[in-house]
C-alpha cells in the first residue's frame, strides 16, 4: 500500500459548464513584483505549462523578448509560445508557497492556461476525478 | 424511485452567505453516472457523492427558494441563492451523500468564483469576449484590452487584479482538450 498525503483539497469548478480542476494562481514578474491572479487547469496531459500570451504585458514584460518554445497539439499542430522566467504564487489556507518557473506564454490565442507537468514537479497534485476532487501538496 | 424522499441538511456557514448547487454530471457509455456537490459560496461545506444510473432522477432536485437552470444533460445550475443550505434529494442518492459532509478549504479567491457561477448569465450578456477585473462581488474594471482592463484595477488599489476573460458557451455534445 501506497500512501500520499496532502494538505489541500479542492473541489473541481464549472467551466463552460463542465466540472473541471482549476486552481487560481498569482503570475508575478519577478523584476517589479507586478503581478495579476489566473485561473489555470491542472492537465497532467501537458508536458509543460503554457498560459496565454495576452498576461505578459499586465505584468510589464514583452511576450517576444522570451526564448522561443513550440508545443505539439494532439492533431499534430504546433502552437508557438515564448518563454519568460516567472515567480508563480500559491495562497491557500493561509499558506503562501513561491517558486520560479520558466514559463511558456502562447502567441496563439489559447482559450485556457495550463499547468503541466513542470509545475507537478514543484507541487504534488493527486485526482480523485469520481468526486470531482483534487489536493495538493507543495513539495518544497 | 423519482420522489423526493428525504433532506439533507447541511450545517450552516459560519458565515451568511449563499448556497449553491455545484453541479450534477452524467456521462459514462451505458451505466450513466452523476457527481452532486452542495457548497456555500464560500466554498466552506460541501457533499458530495457518486451513484449510477441516476440521470433521470437528477433532474428531480428541486430548489424551494431559488430558480433552477438545467444546461445541456441534467446539469443543473442555481439561478439565484438559496436561504438556506437545504437540498432534496431522492433516498436512494442521500444515501450516498450522507455521511460524506466533508469541510474544504475556502480557496484562492473563493468569493469572486462563487460570484462567477451564480451570475454566468449576466457576465454573458453584458461582457461576453470582455476582460474583467472582479473583487469580491464587484466588478473593478472591463474591457476589450487586458493591459488596460488591469491599469485600472491596479489605479483603484489592486495589487494583483483577478483577471478572466468572458467566453461563452461551448457547442453541445463539445469536451474540451487541453490544447
Amino acid at each position: 500500500m501506497i500512501s500520499v498525503n496532502y494538505s489541500l483539497e479542492f473541489n473541481y469548478r464549472i467551466y463552460q459548464d463542465e466540472l473541471f480542476p482549476v486552481l487560481t494562481v498569482e503570475v508575478r514578474n519577478p523584476v517589479n513584483d507586478e503581478s495579476v491572479e489566473q485561473d489555470a487547469f491542472l492537465d497532467c496531459g501537458a508536458a509543460r505549462s503554457i498560459f496565454m500570451g495576452t498576461i505578459l504585458p499586465m505584468v510589464g514584460l514583452t511576450l517576444l523578448d522570451g526564448e522561443e518554445w513550440n508545443f505539439q497539439t494532439n492533431d499534430g499542430r504546433l502552437v508557438e509560445a515564448r518563454i519568460h522566467p516567472i515567480q508563480i504564487v500559491l495562497t491557500e489556507d493561509g499558506t503562501q508557497t513561491v517558486f520560479d518557473l520558466p514559463l511558456a506564454f502562447s502567441m496563439a490565442d489559447i482559450q485556457r492556461n495550463l499547468l503541466g507537468r513542470d509545475f507537478f514537479d514543484r507541487i504534488q497534485v493527486g485526482f480523485r476525478e469520481s468526486h470531482s476532487q483534487f489536493f495538493i501538496e507543495p513539495t518544497g | 424511485m423519482n420522489r423526493l424522499a428525504q433532506s439533507l441538511f447541511l450545517p450552516a456557514p459560519p458565515v451568511a452567505c449563499p448556497v449553491g448547487f455545484a453541479g450534477a454530471r452524467t456521462g459514462g457509455v451505458g451505466g450513466v453516472y452523476s457527481v452532486a456537490r452542495v457548497f456555500s459560496a464560500g466554498g466552506v461545506y460541501s457533499a458530495s457523492g457518486v451513484y449510477s444510473t441516476v440521470s433521470a432522477r437528477a433532474a428531480s432536485f428541486t430548489y424551494p427558494a431559488a430558480g433552477v437552470e438545467f444546461i445541456g444533460h441534467a446539469v443543473p445550475r442555481i439561478a439565484s441563492a438559496l436561504g438556506r443550505a437545504r437540498l432534496e434529494v431522492p433516498a436512494s442518492i442521500y444515501q450516498s451523500l450522507a455521511g460524506e459532509i466533508i469541510r474544504s478549504p475556502q480557496g484562492r479567491r473563493s468569493r469572486e468564483l462563487a460570484w462567477r457561477q451564480a451570475n454566468t448569465d449576466y457576465l454573458r450578456r453584458a461582457f461576453l469576449g470582455q476582460w474583467v477585473v472582479l473583487e469580491g462581488a464587484r466588478i473593478i474594471a472591463s474591457g476589450p484590452d487586458p493591459v488596460e482592463v488591469v491599469k485600472t484595477a491596479r489605479r483603484l488599489g489592486i495589487r494583483s487584479p483577478y483577471i478572466f476573460r468572458v467566453e461563452g458557451r461551448v457547442r453541445p455534445r463539445t469536451s474540451s482538450l487541453g490544447l
